[in-house]
């Protein structure tokens, strides 16, 4: 593997991770009795802007190196369903998570100008926790389809 | 760089570890009176932070491990169950977080899952250490969660017999 194909792929696996570690820190500011509004939105843009640095990283790692070279080995091994079901389903979900980052950064830039009733806030958490989950099993998959390429 | 996320995911599982721990003797300082007061919270507050900074770094570092793994063409090692394992302890550690700010997990157990989270985490990367692969992913769940029901109990034992040990010295002094 390349020094730029080992950058691409640390890039997406980085700045993937940042943006599930400020999805959660805003998941937790969110759930705060007094959620700190203004911390929590820059959270969310910066867990948007992680998640597109990563989406373009990761898809120029797919079409330089992924797809022709690590797909063939994944499946003609003993997991094929690594890349069948974890990655044919990663690169469609992952799409979710910088825009719903980018709408929780909307919507908390929202709450920002008007106090945050209480059904705004719970609809923000919701989000937030499920975006949060996404993103987790986004990332576990990442590890499946990994090890499944020998 | 290997050694370079040793000493990281090293520093990161003694802040965790470390804090979750003190957040347990803290707890117990803090409840003997029934209330915890402005400077108990302050720092259980700092504590709580110290263990989120450092489940950051064992995070970061431990990907850190699977990308040098991905590099170096030990893909094997990634479906390896011990490592699946801390990984799920991990996810464990971040919802009952989680959980515990939403106020949706009581004292009793949500001290227990975290406590005995970062121990067994610990415990699992002496053994991936080791490169032990003898543990199945299911006997590593069950023996983690029947330590985290043993674990619920002691640590309210500890509680108790931390708090009539503070009275006594109190009384004393």
């Amino acid at each position: 593997m390349s020094d730029l194909l080992k950058i691409l792929l640390t890039s997406h696996v980085l700045f993937g991770l940042i943006g599930v570690s400020l999805l959660f820190v805003l998941t937790t500011s969110l759930l705060k009795i007094n959620p700190p509004v203004i911390a929590a939105r820059r959270y969310a843009l910066g867990a948007a802007l992680s998640f597109f640095a990563s989406w373009i990283s990761g898809g120029m790692y797919y079409v330089m190196h992924y797809g022709k070279s690590v797909k063939p080995i994944i499946l003609a091994g003993e997991y094929p369903w690594a890349h069948f079901i974890f990655m044919e389903a990663k690169e469609h979900v992952f799409l979710f998570l910088p825009f719903l980052s980018l709408a929780l950064f909307i919507a908390i830039s929202y709450a920002k100008e008007v106090p945050p009733s209480d059904t705004l806030r719970r609809s923000l958490v919701m989000v937030s926790v499920a975006t949060f989950v996404i993103a987790l099993i986004v990332t576990l998959s990442g590890i499946v389809i990994s090890g499944g390429a020998r | 760089m290997y050694l370079t996320l040793i000493i990281v995911h090293m520093i990161g599982t003694i802040l965790g570890t470390g804090g979750a721990t003190m957040i347990e003797i803290l707890l117990a300082k803090a409840l003997k009176d029934g209330v915890v007061d402005p400077l108990e919270s302050d720092f259980l507050r700092a504590t709580y932070r110290v263990v989120r900074v450092g489940l950051l770094l064992s995070v970061f570092s431990g990907f850190g491990f699977l990308l040098l793994y991905e590099f170096s063409g030990q893909t094997a090692r990634l479906y390896n169950p011990v490592l699946w394992a801390k990984l799920t302890i991990i996810l464990i550690i971040l919802a009952n977080a989680l959980l515990l700010q939403a106020r949706k997990i009581n004292l009793f157990w949500g001290s227990a899952f975290s406590f005995v989270s970062w121990w067994t985490a610990v415990l699992l990367g002496i053994l991936l250490t080791n490169g032990s692969y003898a543990l199945s992913y299911p006997s590593i769940m069950f023996y983690y969660l029947i330590a985290v029901f043993l674990g619920a109990g002691i640590l309210e034992a500890c509680r108790d017999a931390l708090q009539k040990y503070f009275e006594q010295h109190e009384r004393s002094s």
